[in-house]
């Protein structure tokens, strides 16, 4: 058994790979981390100088790619010194693209046989405007999904 | 890990796939495995023919899950609970959890009906929202 585990630097997902590498280690698995950068994100620079305030607004929020890769090396060095208290060695990953998408897909491509997710807990209101990974990993995945919280 | 094991089931063939894997999962763990059908107070309804299209549904309950018993007992799951509930099934599922204990729910991403064949079955949308406990989505094999 092989299992994929998604993190993302979020309390959940600290929650999630020591659920994760428990159960990996009562299952005999192999855990596998990734990270998902999202260029789409962090790419939406624009080459005219900031002349108004909405601009500024939408602009600064950028991140460099770059910056973004530091984030998803940070992430995983902390996602691997989890499961290293826990005693378990594990492998990271990190892939491009919105984790919804990307991560259901590299699961599957890799032959993974179970993907493990963590959830955060929004209110309903609050996830019908702007979703939940969780969901739409579940929605898109062809393997089995643990969503845990 | 885990003791107890819930697998709600609609009969459908994804429920059928998750019911595998909970059986799986159970046999592995030791843990016990229970199964409910709920019967959709929503669906069912008190109006005209109510009780007609209830008992209906209630009897088809006890067959999908006599079912689900039958498979658990084949692969030698030791502790098996079964049951037929009414109400609105996420928040049955959630009562169930919390009154037995539950580690881990496993359920298909798809309904029955043929709208929620292309998105995630509602019951378990709203289950994966709302749980405390972790759920285990099973999909059936893409065509």
């Amino acid at each position: 058994m092989r299992f994929l585990v998604a993190v993302d630097g979020s309390r959940q997902s600290e929650q999630t790979i020591e659920y994760a590498v428990e159960l990996a280690e009562a299952t005999g698995a192999s855990v596998t981390l990734v990270y998902a950068v999202d260029p789409e994100v962090y790419s939406e620079g624009g080459m005219e100088p900031i002349s108004s305030l909405s601009d500024a607004d939408q602009r600064l929020i950028i991140e460099d790619i770059e910056d973004a890769e530091r984030r998803a090396e940070d992430v995983l060095d902390e996602a691997v010194r989890i499961a290293e208290n826990l005693g378990v060695e594990v492998e990271t990953e990190t892939i491009y693209g919105d984790p919804v998408v990307s991560i259901p897909s590299f699961a599957e491509s890799e032959g993974y046989d179970n993907l493990f997710v963590g959830h955060q807990g929004r209110s309903e209101r609050t996830e019908r405007v702007i979703g939940s990974v969780a969901k739409g990993i579940v929605e898109r995945s062809s393997i089995p999904v643990t969503v845990v919280r | 890990m885990y003791d107890d094991i819930l697998v709600p089931t609609d009969g459908s063939d994804c429920a059928r796939r998750a019911v595998e894997e909970a059986v799986r999962l159970a046999t592995a763990f030791d843990a016990a495995l229970h199964t409910f059908y709920v019967v959709d107070t929503e669906l069912s309804g008190a109006e005209g023919g109510g009780a007609v299209v209830f008992d209906e549904l209630e009897a088809e309950g006890e067959r999908i899950v006599r079912d689900v018993v039958e498979r658990a007992e084949d692969a030698g799951v030791d502790t098996i609970e079964a049951s037929v509930a009414t109400g609105v099934p996420y928040r049955s599922i959630l009562d169930y959890c919390e009154e037995y204990d539950v580690d881990l729910v496993v359920m298909g991403t798809h309904g029955r009906t043929g709208l929620e064949r292309t998105l995630v079955g509602s019951v378990t949308e709203k289950v994966v929202r709302t749980s405390d406990v972790p759920v285990l989505t099973v999909s059936l094999p893409s065509e």
